[in-house]
C-alpha cells in the first residue's frame, strides 16, 4: 500500500517535471494542475497546440501572473518573470501596448 | 552546474565510465546537498541532452530516488527550475524520461527500495558476534529487551 502511495507521487512529481506530453495523464490536484499550467505556458513546447504559450495576450498573461504568485514562493516567481520576458517577447508587448488590445 | 555540464561530457566521451557518473549523480543529489545546488547541477547535467538519463536505469533511479526525497515544498521551489532544464531537452527524449512513470515503471523502483530496508532477522543474527567482540552486556538481557 505504501508502495502504490510512493509510486503515484512519484508518478505525480515526475509529471510536473516533464510535462503532460512526456508522461501521459497523470491525476493532479488543483494547486498542481495551476501551476503546470503556469509552467507549461512558459516553458512548454511551442508546437501550436491548442493550449497554447502566453504569446501575446495581455488577458492570459495576466491570468498567469496571477497563478504564479498565487502558488510558487517569489524568488521563484522573479525568476519565471524574468523568464517570459526573455523568451516569449513580452517585453516588446509590454512596449506596445496597443498591439495587444 | 558547471561540475554537471563536466560530468556529463565526460561521461559522452567515454572519459568516465556508467559507474562513475552514477556515483556523482548519487553524490550530488543526494539528501545531504542542498536541494538548489542538486537541481543547478542536474541543470548542468541533462542540459540540451538527457540521452544518459534516459538510457540508464540506474541513472533514471538516482533522480526518481532524489525528486521522491523533497519536502512538498522544495519540490514546489525547485520545479520551475527543473522544468526549464526539461524544455531544454527535446520531445521524443522527454518521453523517453517519462516513459517509466507511463508504464508503471516507479512501482518496481519502490519494490526495489524496500528490498534494501533492514531486514531485522538477517540484522539479529549478526548480534551475537557483536556481543562477543564487544564483550558487551550479556545476550539474554538483550533478548529479553526486545
Amino acid at each position: 500500500m505504501a508502495n502504490d502511495e510512493r509510486s503515484a507521487e512519484a508518478a505525480q512529481r515526475w509529471r510536473l517535471v516533464l510535462g503532460q506530453d512526456a508522461t501521459g495523464p497523470v491525476p493532479l490536484n488543483v494547486e498542481d494542475t495551476a501551476i503546470d499550467g503556469a509552467l507549461d505556458a512558459l516553458y512548454g513546447t511551442p508546437d501550436g497546440s491548442p493550449k497554447g504559450g502566453l504569446g501575446a495576450s495581455a488577458p492570459r498573461v495576466a491570468r498567469w501572473l496571477g497563478d504564479i504568485r498565487e502558488y510558487l514562493p517569489s524568488s521563484v516567481v522573479q525568476v519565471m518573470q524574468k523568464d517570459a520576458l526573455e523568451r516569449l517577447g513580452l517585453w516588446e508587448m509590454l512596449c506596445e501596448p496597443y498591439r495587444a488590445a | 552546474m558547471l561540475s554537471g555540464r563536466c560530468a556529463r561530457i565526460l561521461t559522452e566521451h567515454g572519459e568516465w565510465r556508467a559507474e562513475r557518473a552514477a556515483q556523482q549523480l548519487s553524490l550530488h543529489c543526494s539528501s545531504g546537498v542542498a536541494p538548489l545546488a542538486a537541481a543547478q547541477w542536474l541543470e548542468g547535467f541533462l542540459q540540451g541532452g538527457g540521452t544518459l538519463l534516459a538510457h540508464s536505469d540506474t541513472l533514471w533511479n538516482i533522480v526518481n530516488g532524489w525528486l521522491l526525497s523533497l519536502g512538498p515544498d522544495t519540490f514546489t521551489e525547485l520545479l520551475p527550475l527543473l522544468r526549464r532544464t526539461v524544455s531544454t531537452v527535446t520531445a521524443p527524449k522527454r518521453r523517453e524520461l517519462g516513459e517509466p512513470v507511463a508504464h508503471g515503471g516507479c512501482a518496481a523502483l519502490g519494490a526495489a527500495q524496500t528490498e534494501t530496508a533492514v531486514d531485522l532477522a538477517r540484522a539479529r543474527r549478526v548480534l551475537p558476534i557483536l556481543h562477543t567482540l564487544l564483550a558487551a552486556r550479556p545476550l539474554e538481557e538483550v533478548s529479553h529487551g526486545e
